[in-house]
């Protein structure tokens, strides 16, 4: 396998000119590589580039008619040379990045692994960020924050899992298949989950378009994001994405809840019906996945296929816990701040400005303003210095 | 065994915009919106358990038989189409 080299990201930073910032939905932009003594910064453009590769595949249109007409720039967007050199770094960006994550599994069949699993999981106390969320004044901008770190996946909702219904593979291919169906609304396209999503996103007087915030999306956002989507990249990995929506499913309606009362509590005027959603359906889902799926694969496949399920579920587990343990953080580090603005100042594509990390040279920046998420600006990039390790500011031009 | 039997393999059936699947229960015949209460599945398609529930095949809510038969929307089937072979 070839290394990811500087050379083959900087092809796809693909920098443009200054009037032709494309639609939100066809701006594939990653950041120049121009720090690697900083291996935060490299591992954060990295995962940009494979976030790209797999945005590559996705069908889009922007809300609106772009100037000058759709199709040259749809036909740009997808153009083979394009799609050929993101699939050129995949594969090696995927071995780097995400194959070190796949651990080995539990040893626990699949049986007593979904009753420990759901035994856990309806066993754990309220959800730490909203939990925290609150006890601050500033929980809108933290809040604010979450749905713009978790919008990779969710205004694009279920196009990963989409890919693992194709084929042919029995009953259980339908049961997900109807899983599938209630993502995208059960043909109702209000109902689509991610339409669902943007109605949030609009309450807290967020732009609503797919891809709108990719600057602010920060390492562990985008990890996530390319975990969930390279376990649906290949069929080899079939029961490794049933294990995914094993956990998933179950740990969703858990912590969906939690902001279902969040926002009914502290923002009753916000449209919160994604997350309601999302506390009833995935009860259906939860136990859907569990009889309909994963009992018939076991069954007839044996403990083998579990043990590969369970993988996917601690994948999943793990992936999960690690991008909302941060956000916390960088939520609290924030808070903790000495100088700061909060909220979003201006459009965050246009201009880009350059990303810094915690381990950047802070220092050398002459304590300029940096943005941190969608939370807000502190005033000294020094103090990013404090941040969690994968923690993205950008220093705006 | 079950008195019940649901019409799946029959033609759709539309009366004023409204899909409709046969239940047969005993002697009586009744037209039932095909449309799951919960999100609105096909339940025609769905199976009967051993409640004599008919369980919805998107998401396994079961119904009562006899609830289901009461519910708004059911049409029962009394009289015998004019020009059948049993018509008066």
């Amino acid at each position: 396998m070839n290394a990811v080299t500087p050379s083959a990201l900087a092809v796809l930073a693909d920098r443009l000119g200054g009037d032709d910032i494309p639609p939100a939905v066809y701006d594939s932009r990653i950041d120049l590589p121009n720090e690697r003594a900083d291996p935060a910064l490299d591992l954060y453009v990295k995962h940009q580039a494979l976030m790209r590769c797999y945005q590559a595949r996705y069908v889009l249109l922007p809300s609106d008619a772009p100037a000058g007409g759709l199709l040259g720039r749809m036909q740009r967007h997808y153009d083979p040379s394009r799609l050929q050199a993101l699939d050129a770094v995949r594969p090696a960006l995927e071995a780097e990045l995400i194959a070190p994550l796949v651990g080995e599994g539990t040893g626990a069949g699949a049986v007593d692994y979904i009753e420990a699993m759901l035994s856990e999981i309806r066993g754990v106390g309220e959800n730490p960020f909203t939990a925290w969320l609150a006890t601050t004044d500033r929980r809108d901008d933290h809040y604010r924050n979450f749905l713009v770190q978790s919008s990779p996946d969710l205004l694009a909702e279920a196009s990963a899992s989409a890919l693992g219904v194709v084929g042919e593979f029995g009953e259980p291919q339908s049961a997900l298949f109807r899983i599938l169906i209630d993502e995208f609304g059960y043909g109702a396209y209000p109902k689509k989950h991610s339409i669902l999503y943007r109605a949030a996103m609009r309450g807290f007087g967020l732009d609503d378009e797919y891809n709108g915030y990719w600057p602010l999306w920060d390492t562990e956002a985008l990890r996530l994001h390319n975990v969930i989507h390279w376990l649906f990249q290949n069929p080899r990995n079939l029961f490794r994405q049933v294990g995914f929506l094993l956990y998933a499913e179950a740990a969703y309606q858990r912590s969906t809840q939690a902001h279902y009362r969040h926002l009914a509590r502290f923002n009753p005027d916000v449209d919160a019906r994604y997350f309601g959603e999302h506390a009833h359906i995935d009860l259906h889902h939860s136990r859907m996945i569990i009889e309909d799926v994963v009992g018939p694969l076991v069954a007839k496949f044996g403990e083998a296929v579990g043990a590969e399920i369970v993988v996917g579920a601690e994948l999943t587990r793990s992936a999960f816990a690690q991008a909302g343990d941060h956000l916390l953080a960088v939520s609290q580090a924030f808070e903790a701040s000495d100088g700061m603005t909060w909220g979003l100042a201006g459009d965050v594509r246009n201009p880009l400005g350059r990303p810094v990390t915690p381990t950047s040279d802070l220092k050398g920046l002459g304590g300029a303003p940096v943005q941190v998420g969608a939370i807000g600006m502190l005033r000294d990039a020094r103090d990013l210095a404090r941040f969690p390790p994968s923690t993205i500011g950008r220093v705006l031009a | 065994m079950s008195e019940v039997w649901i019409g799946r393999d029959l033609p759709p059936i539309w009366r004023d915009g409204v899909e409709y699947f046969v239940v047969s229960r005993g002697d009586e015949l009744f037209l039932v919106p095909n449309r799951c209460p919960h999100r609105g599945g096909p339940l025609k398609f769905g199976y009967l358990n051993e409640r004599d529930e008919l369980v919805c095949p998107m998401h396994g809510n079961a119904f009562p038989i006899e609830s289901l038969l009461r519910g708004p929307g059911v049409r029962r089937l009394s009289e015998v189409p004019a020009g059948a072979p049993d018509a008066a």
